[in-house]
């Protein structure tokens, strides 16, 4: 069959394209430090593309070798154990090996290991019940992650205004929607010592109370404040950065910060999970499913934080591709998973369960999604959680309660498209069309290319 | 053995999309409903921790005359250490923090007895910049003196662990004298049962059983590094148009135009007071502010009120009289860390009309012994832990060096 000479430009282009993208590739492969199958193809046109041209988001230190991180932790947790072997009655080394098994834990993920930490700062306590905030602050950190945001601030409080403790102080005022008390906790932490995670943790509460401008300018301040053993940290603010950027349509920089944050740590889970949400938005959804695949844990005894962000992310990406039996058994499998954590006695992941029922959209789902968020709403009254409640109560034509739902999520000031378009929606219900053109407007004002791709992204909330 | 973490070596690993993914994860997901689930964890936005400290927090101090610890030194030289980034792990590299100041602080002083005045007339600076690749930081060294400011030219840098066994010392020439610099990791030299330090101290503040130390203590800094500051200082380039031979010293870390972090005597801070908040409060002042505290100025007496209370509560829980722990405070604070460089150097080898040490602290000065003793008005003599060992689970720490900068090897 012959191609007509403009079928014929379309192939020799495309070819080129080809041959371009292979090439680059290729050179990328060669750059020392990024070896192959730490990237995507597209991962390392990114990098080649930051590389080319210089970055405010670039990170200057020495990047860790692959495997260096879980090795120093490796090497911290032995000699920990090798200094309770020698002292066995001791409080401060089992709280250090208790901090080494948290750094443990937040690296991989595994949950085992926040067992671990717990069950050895409590040895810690009753070895020395005293002076030993250490051992505190990690069940500080074991409450966070359990969700038991009270009883984090309080072991935080006890532990003291440290620049170890104000942090959990601070997110998990933010979790709980107490917004003014995380504000306070932020300032004592930048009194105590101005840092990378002061700026940042005072970036998320402007962000609550909708200051978007002093917001960034934090955000760039902890950059500037980074330093080459924090690359934790500052993989860290460049995720909750780019994140930032991404709810307000600035999806190029937005991009450019989890890629710079996958090249300092490349399977770092926050970036991963923010660059698959920014890909399914733009539609790229092989991408997507790349980047979500580069954190599931392929272990039957080796359960993760992530799983259940993953299963839920390769769902959306799967509808999205239109592989609808794909995604149907996906979405059983995340939803099973949630299920296993809210029937596991502790916090679990309601508002994520409630989330996936809403994606789902069965009528019957609707009494267990509002008695899931009842209970969330107990522990948890973050901007988050309302607005899931306001959109269950929407489905459920309860606008009135919709309403006030949605009037919680903003009562900060917090200025994101996703609440304004609820807002506006619930208003045009109640038939009050001038709430609703403001909604409206201050949806185009927080994010201008905010888009039906967009609303339907935000809904599986990873 | 690291429990349950070799158990899992080789099991994680990184999959890429296949087709086959959608089976395997059914896979995995099946196998994951029949492991008991230990916990649901956070996937909000927790402040991340990092695997090492800042190098931000200070951990000792020493000054003295060169001679007392080397006799074949040059007569006339002071040298002083710095350690930070307490608690560094043994093999690990760590690096100072390249955006704060390290500063170590001299008053000169015409009057033993006299109450410290916190006033800076030298002040040597040290900075540092991003790590190489082999580790190692450029440092730039700067003084001022007499409010004559000068940084010394010269491509100064740290020594990096794979070359800790040959410390790289530094000549830095500024304002008119010449400085010997070292700056690297090194054995933490402190020697201390803390853990049953806080168990004795809550003990007589009624928050826990009343309980003595153990025989043998058990040396809690053991086998831990720290990052270290040396700089040989000739007394003359101190004294500058003066003839001052005695000298108040302190450090300090500044970042972001905050200083974070204050150091003289040892175990003042730490040891008198039990409130983080009040630990906070005296890293972010100097020695000025007490002075003016102490001598009932305000808004500083105010300020210092309740920092002060809480010492000399445990001052008297130690067993000391209102008047004697009174003096003790008098003895103790501005807290400085003063020189008499006429004498041998020695923390417990002279002391001035108030009870404070005046000839600086050697590096294996038994501060505790010596401190415990004081605060405790001789009802404790000492932690029973030693520089040499063989303490509790038969620690020792390393000999020094022969030569500048004196500290043991890393571990």
């Amino acid at each position: 069959m012959s191609a007509t000479p403009t079928g014929l430009r379309r192939q020799i282009f495309a070819i080129a394209i080809v041959v371009a993208v292979i090439g680059t590739a290729l050179m990328s492969v060669a750059v020392p430090g990024i070896g192959p199958g730490l990237y995507t193809l597209a991962d390392r046109l990114g990098v080649a593309r930051l590389a080319a041209r210089p970055s405010p988001y670039r990170y200057h230190y020495t990047r860790p070798p692959r495997g260096a991180i879980t090795s120093i932790l490796r090497d911290e947790i032995a000699f920990y154990e090798s200094r309770i072997a020698r002292t066995p009655q001791s409080g401060l080394d089992r709280a250090g090996l208790a901090g080494a098994y948290l750094k443990m834990a937040r690296v991989t993920g595994d949950l085992r290991w926040y067992l671990l930490a717990e069950n050895s700062a409590r040895e810690s306590l009753a070895n020395l019940p005293i002076s030993n905030a250490a051992a505190t602050l990690v069940l500080a950190r074991v409450a966070e992650a359990r969700h038991d945001f009270v009883m984090a601030i309080h072991l935080a409080r006890a532990a003291g205004p440290s620049e170890e403790a104000l942090p959990v102080v601070v997110t998990a005022n933010l979790a709980r929607g107490d917004v003014p008390a995380a504000a306070q906790a932020s300032a004592e932490l930048l009194a105590t010592a101005p840092s990378l995670q002061g700026y940042t943790l005072r970036a998320l509460v402007e962000v609550a109370r909708g200051q978007d401008a002093e917001a960034e300018h934090d955000f760039r301040r902890a950059l500037a404040m980074e330093e080459p053993e924090e690359v934790a940290s500052s993989t860290w603010v460049r995720s909750l950065y780019g994140r930032f950027l991404y709810q307000h349509g600035r999806l190029e920089p937005a991009r450019e910060l989890f890629s710079e944050a996958l090249r300092i740590l490349p399977q770092y889970p926050l970036a991963l999970t923010n660059l698959a949400v920014l890909e399914l938005r733009r539609g790229q959804h092989v991408m997507a499913i790349d980047h979500l695949t580069q954190i599931v844990t392929v272990s039957a005894a080796s359960p993760n934080v992530y799983d259940h962000v993953v299963l839920r992310g390769l769902a959306k990406a799967k509808e999205i591709e239109g592989r609808r039996d794909e995604a149907a058994r996906f979405w059983a499998d995340a939803e099973a998973r949630l299920r296993q954590d809210e029937a596991s006695g502790a916090y679990g992941h309601r508002r994520e369960l409630a989330r996936l029922l809403l994606t789902r959209g069965h009528p019957e789902d609707l009494p267990e999604i509002l008695s899931l968020l009842r209970a969330e709403l107990t522990v948890r009254t973050d901007p988050d959680t309302f607005d899931t409640l306001a959109w269950a109560l929407s489905r459920a034509g309860r606008w009135r309660e919709a309403d006030r739902a949605a009037h919680q999520t903003l009562r900060w000031g917090v200025r994101d498209a996703r609440y304004f378009y609820r807002a506006g929606t619930i208003a045009q219900a109640l038939g009050d069309t001038e709430r609703a053109g403001k909604y409206l407007r201050l949806m185009r004002a927080a994010d201008p290319t905010f888009d039906e791709r967009a609303l339907e992204v935000a809904g599986i909330g990873l | 053995m690291a429990v349950g973490f070799r158990q899992h070596k080789g099991v994680y690993a990184m999959v890429r999309f296949r087709p086959w993914l959608s089976a395997l994860a059914l896979v995995v997901l099946a196998a994951m409903l029949i492991t008991p689930r230990l916990l649901v964890a956070s996937n909000h936005d927790d402040g991340e921790m990092d695997l090492k400290g800042r190098a931000l927090h200070t951990t000792d101090f020493f000054v003295f005359r060169e001679q007392d610890q080397n006799a074949s030194a040059a007569a006339g030289d002071l040298v002083f250490v710095m350690n930070v980034n307490p608690r560094s792990l043994p093999r690990q590299e760590y690096y100072f923090s390249t955006g704060a100041q390290y500063d170590i602080h001299v008053t000169r002083v015409s009057d033993n007895n006299a109450t410290p005045t916190g006033k800076t007339d030298a002040l040597l600076r040290f900075e540092f910049a991003a790590p190489s690749q082999d580790g190692s930081q450029s440092m730039k060294v700067m003084a001022v003196r007499d409010g004559v400011a000068s940084t010394a030219a010269g491509n100064l840098r740290t020594t990096p662990l794979p070359a800790a066994g040959a410390p790289v010392v530094s000549q830095a020439t500024v304002a008119g004298g010449t400085l010997s610099v070292f700056a690297g990791l090194r054995e933490d030299p402190f020697f201390f049962d803390v853990e049953q330090f806080f168990k004795v101290r809550a003990g007589a503040l009624g928050m826990g059983p009343k309980v003595g130390f153990r025989t043998p203590g058990y040396d809690f800094t053991a086998g831990y590094n720290v990052l270290s500051i040396a700089v040989r200082v000739p007394r003359a380039w101190l004294q500058g148009a003066t003839s001052a031979t005695t000298f108040d010293a302190w450090s300090t870390v500044t970042t972001g135009g905050k200083q974070v972090a204050r150091l003289a005597r040892p175990a003042i801070g730490e040891g008198l007071l039990t409130t983080t908040a009040y630990q906070n409060a005296l890293n972010g002042i100097g020695p000025d502010f007490e002075a003016a505290a102490l001598a009932g100025h305000k808004p500083e007496a105010d300020a210092a009120g309740p920092i002060v209370a809480e010492a000399k509560k445990t001052l008297m829980a130690f067993g000391n009289d209102d008047k004697r722990a009174t003096a003790l405070l008098v003895a103790f604070l501005p807290d400085v860390m003063r020189i008499d460089t006429m004498g041998p150097s020695g923390y417990a080898a002279a002391l001035n009309a108030k009870g404070s040490p005046i000839r600086g602290r050697k590096i294996t000065d038994d501060v505790i012994h010596i401190t415990l003793s004081v605060v405790t008005n001789g009802a404790v003599a000492t932690d029973n832990v030693s520089y040499t060992g063989p303490n509790g689970g038969g620690t020792a720490h390393k000999p020094l060096l022969n030569s500048f900068p004196y500290l043991a090897d890393p571990n």
